[in-house]
């Protein structure tokens, strides 16, 4: 469903994303992984129009995309979020997840003015969809408070929240879990499952091995710019490239991230229990 | 729901109590400070739905002359009668704020600021100085006062006080009524959206410069309204009407009444069109007190009054709730569970 | 040939003072991101504490000029304090709607404590004009020239080659950053506004010695000020110099030959056309 082939990107004499080529197929997670400075972030700016693209391409339900600005990248159904928290701090939950939806809004000035059926009607119909966005993230008992209120954690939810009113039908999450605490990545974690089950596809940057571990269908490992690994949580767990550029440690195995109970026993006897496994 | 329901109680009680006002009162003076409130609470209210977007305007003294100078000079200098006089005051005032729109809208912030308060000194200075035109320092005179008619039909001419005040008063509830709907919809949501989170709006799809655009259009063609209707009032228009003073007026109705509702500016136009009446003996000390209100308020209450009493209001409210004397559920307030992270 | 050389001349020196005007403003803009309103107040306070030092007091012109200056410091030092600093978190409309205030509260302030008319400060200058070549400059403006060009070369100096100038030029590039070093920016930003209101109060003194002191000249001054910092860009101190010169220059020229009514318009038509074409300034640069 969507592809980037040969992806280059060039900033004067830096290659920061260097011949990168993956898909992401419908109804999948993909997570994209790599040290700080990879070129995770700019591989993301690359796709939504945020910075240029100097070789390959971005290909989209078979249309190429390569190029586009961000809102007609936005218009052809792919949204992305940002690392920062972005939400509209004085307008209620339920208004933010409203007006984030404001484009597929038909109703014009004069509408507005004389208060017509239209207006009434369209009013109803987007609190509707709002509200079942909120439902799905969670938020449905803060929906009525403005969000400058509301916690950090539930902020980044809200950001999601946000983006699905937009209609996309590719979802790039950047960062998601920035900042949590284990308990709200857990709900996060929650939360991006249920999207993919609903019908969504997402493609997310991410530090968080855990998350990354746990939800992914696939992940491309970047470094410098480079693809030096792709594959299942399991396969990418034990490539050699990808444990001495990044995650460091020959203990971390898949088995380790699947049962939490798991770390309260100690070493040896995990190793001895992944080995029989 | 309780609360809605004595909400709107007391919205009615309230409206219907000002409409009485003007068959009650007979004292000529008194006629005439409602209706200064009237005209006060038009401009405010225009004024604060581009401010609502974040755009702060010091050029809106400069638009409300347009409109009065424009209405006077085609009244006097052409014989239009009111209503078509008032009008093309009210469209030369939106188009030269489109004009000035066009030029500034790709301006944030402070440069914004900065051309419309040279704009508005510009109006100033042609209006004293294009004496053909405007009649400079020695004002244009004898407008003749508002008039609705068909020509051969019948002409009401609104000589009373009381008829102005009603006419003033139709027509500040039309401008509340546009305020209100412009703000309570997906354009006010934009509005704010615009205001505090400007990228995330643009990537949304809120056109800053589409929005920016529309509030600037009804903002300016209603303060030209407004302009029309204060000319035909006094029947007089003297370039000090755009002085900075009135600028400074604005601010303090709008900010200190509280700036992005339908209320607050309404609220802030009656307080302080009323307060310096009552001051009457300290007039030479006006402005100055103004300028002190305005830095207090900045400081200690940037919100406003409006939201203040909102509060204040639900606080007691929930008190009583709490000490049984309301019926109700003995509940705490959801914002009281939750820390504001500033 | 001439009468205009006469002319620009007389402009350098009155845009040498607005220029004075400009550095302060600009400097209170870049380094504090504040737009300061009350700029031009400050300018009138100078100008006052002169005439009351001056002619009231009877002090020396010269040591008057000093300690006029020293007071409208301190009043600025009372402003950032007391107003400025409370404000520094929010919004930058905030503190802009604040210096709105405080314009009208001196203007207002101004007019009780001095009354509205016009007032004459005299000065020990003859009026003996000197010439230099086909030019006549009468003793007073060589003055002025001197005070501003050894202002503006001062200036300079502080924030070039001092060491508290470079904490100034850190904080004006980068305030986090600046703070996290270890500059103090909390003291930065009191001199930066004292400083700044201290340059005003000088303009407002030698420019009020050749004119005239009014409670209005705050509001020439405010928006001589402002035009003289879109010129040159905002936060740019050559800008400023560059800018407060243009403005004198074009100012005197355009009342000379053009029309002398609309004169003080030119600063207004200026400020638009700049910031429509050249919104940066001439010398300014994107942030």
């Amino acid at each position: 469903m969507f592809e980037i082939k040969g992806l280059t990107v060039v900033f004067g004499g830096l290659v920061a994303v260097n011949d990168v080529s993956f898909e992401v197929r419908k109804n999948e997670i993909v997570s994209l992984i790599g040290p700080n400075g990879a070129g995770k972030t700019t591989i993301f700016n690359a796709i939504t129009g945020f910075c240029h693209v100097s070789k390959g391409h971005v290909v989209f339900k078979g249309e190429d995309l390569t190029g586009f600005k961000p809102h007609e990248v936005a218009k052809k159904g792919i949204t992305r979020t940002f690392q920062i928290t972005h939400i509209f701090p004085e307008l209620t939950v339920l208004d933010n997840v409203i007006t984030a939806a404001n484009q597929q809004f038909k109703s014009g000035f004069w509408d507005v003015l004389i208060n017509s059926a239209l207006v009434k009607n369209e009013e109803k119909v987007f609190r509707e969809k709002a509200l079942e966005i909120l439902d799905v993230c969670g938020l449905m008992d803060r929906r009525d408070i403005e969000a400058k209120y509301i916690p950090y954690g539930e902020g980044r939810l809200l950001e999601i929240a946000i983006a699905l009113a937009t209609n996309p039908e590719l979802l790039l999450l950047d960062e998601p879990a920035c900042s949590l605490n284990p308990n709200e990545t857990n709900v996060l974690m929650t939360l991006i499952k249920k999207l993919r089950d609903i019908g969504y596809t997402i493609l997310l940057v991410e530090h968080d091995m855990k998350l990354v571990m746990n939800i992914s269908d696939r992940i491309e490992v970047i470094n410098f710019g480079l693809q030096i690994a792709k594959g299942t949580p399991k396969e990418i767990a034990e490539n050699e490239k990808v444990i001495e550029a990044y995650l460091g440690s020959k203990n971390l195995r898949e088995k380790r991230y699947r049962r939490p109970d798991a770390v309260t026993k100690p070493v040896a006897d995990r190793s001895a229990a992944a080995v029989s496994a | 729901m309780r609360d809605i329901k004595a909400r709107s109680y007391l919205t009615a009680a309230f409206i219907v109590a000002v409409v009485l006002i003007p068959l009650v009162v007979t004292d000529n003076y008194l006629l005439h400070l409602f209706c200064m409130t009237m005209i006060y609470v038009m401009f405010a209210s225009s004024y604060n739905i581009l401010l609502s977007t974040g755009q702060l305007s010091l050029g809106h003294n400069a638009f409300f002359g347009i409109g009065a100078y424009t209405s006077g000079i085609l009244a006097v200098d052409l014989g239009f009668s009111f209503i078509p006089a008032m009008l093309c005051g009210g469209v030369l005032t939106c188009l030269i704020g489109l004009l000035l729109g066009r030029i500034t809208l790709k301006m944030r912030g402070s440069h914004f600021v900065l051309v419309t308060f040279a704009f508005a000194e510009i109006v100033r200075l042609i209006a004293r100085n294009w004496v053909d035109l405007t009649r400079g320092p020695m004002a244009l005179r004898n407008i003749p006062v508002p008039n609705i008619g068909i020509p051969g039909l019948f002409d009401f001419q609104f000589m009373s006080f009381r008829s102005l005040c009603y006419l003033l008063l139709v027509f500040a509830a039309v401008i509340i009524y546009v305020s209100y709907r412009m703000l309570h919809s997906r354009y006010g949501r934009s509005f704010s959206a615009l205001r505090t989170a400007e990228d995330l709006a643009e990537s949304t799809g809120i056109s800053h410069l589409k929005f920016v655009t529309v509030a600037l259009v009804v903002s300016t063609f209603f303060t030209g309204i407004t302009g029309s209707l204060y000319a035909h009032y006094m029947s007089l228009v003297s370039p000090e009407i755009i002085a900075f003073d009135y600028t400074i007026m604005l601010l303090i109705m709008v900010i200190g009444g509280g700036r992005n509702t339908v209320t607050g500016p309404i609220v802030g136009a009656v307080i302080f069109t009323l307060l310096p009446e009552s001051l009457r003996g300290m007039n030479d000390y006006r402005m100055l007190i103004f300028g002190i209100i305005l830095i207090l308020v900045v400081l200690f209450m940037p919100d406003g009054i409006v939201p203040k009493i909102g509060e204040g209001c639900r606080a007691m409210v929930s008190f009583l709730k709490r000490k049984g004397w309301f019926p109700g559920e003995k509940s705490v307030p959801v914002e009281a569970e939750n820390v504001k992270i500033a | 040939m001439a009468e205009l050389l006469q002319h620009i001349i007389n402009g350098l020196i009155i845009g040498g003072a607005y220029a004075l005007i400009g550095i302060g403003l600009t400097l209170v803009l870049g380094i504090m991101n504040v737009v300061n309103f009350a700029h031009g107040e400050l300018y009138m306070l100078g100008a006052y504490f002169l005439y009351t030092l001056t002619e009231l007091v009877g002090v020396n012109y010269f040591a008057a000029i000093l300690i006029s200056t020293m007071g409208v410091a301190v009043v600025g030092l009372l402003i950032e304090r007391s107003i400025l600093k409370p404000l520094r978190g929010r919004t930058p409309d905030s503190s802009l709607l604040a210096t709105i205030g405080l314009l009208i509260v001196l203007q207002n302030a101004a007019r009780f404590i001095w009354s509205p008319v016009p007032q004459v400060i005299h000065h020990p200058f003859s009026s003996r004009a000197l010439s230099i070549g086909p030019i006549m400059i009468t003793e007073v403006r060589v003055f002025i020239a001197l005070v501003a060009v050894a202002l503006i070369v001062g200036t300079h100096f502080l924030v070039q080659k001092t060491t508290f100038g470079k904490a100034m030029r850190a904080t004006f590039q980068d305030r986090g950053m600046a703070g996290i070093l270890g500059i103090r920016v909390d003291r930065i930003y009191a001199f930066t506004f004292a400083f700044g209101s201290a340059l005003a109060a000088i303009a407002g003194g030698l420019l009020g010695t050749i004119f005239v002191a009014a409670p209005t000249m705050g509001g020439f001054a405010v928006v001589k000020a402002f035009a003289v910092v879109i010129l040159g860009g905002m936060g740019s101190f050559p800008g400023a110099i560059l800018g407060g010169l243009i403005l004198g220059v074009s100012e005197n020229l355009g009342a000379a030959y053009i029309s002398s009514g609309y004169k003080d318009a030119i600063a207004f038509a200026l400020i638009i056309l700049i910031l429509i074409f050249k919104p940066y300034g001439l010398l300014g640069r994107e942030k």
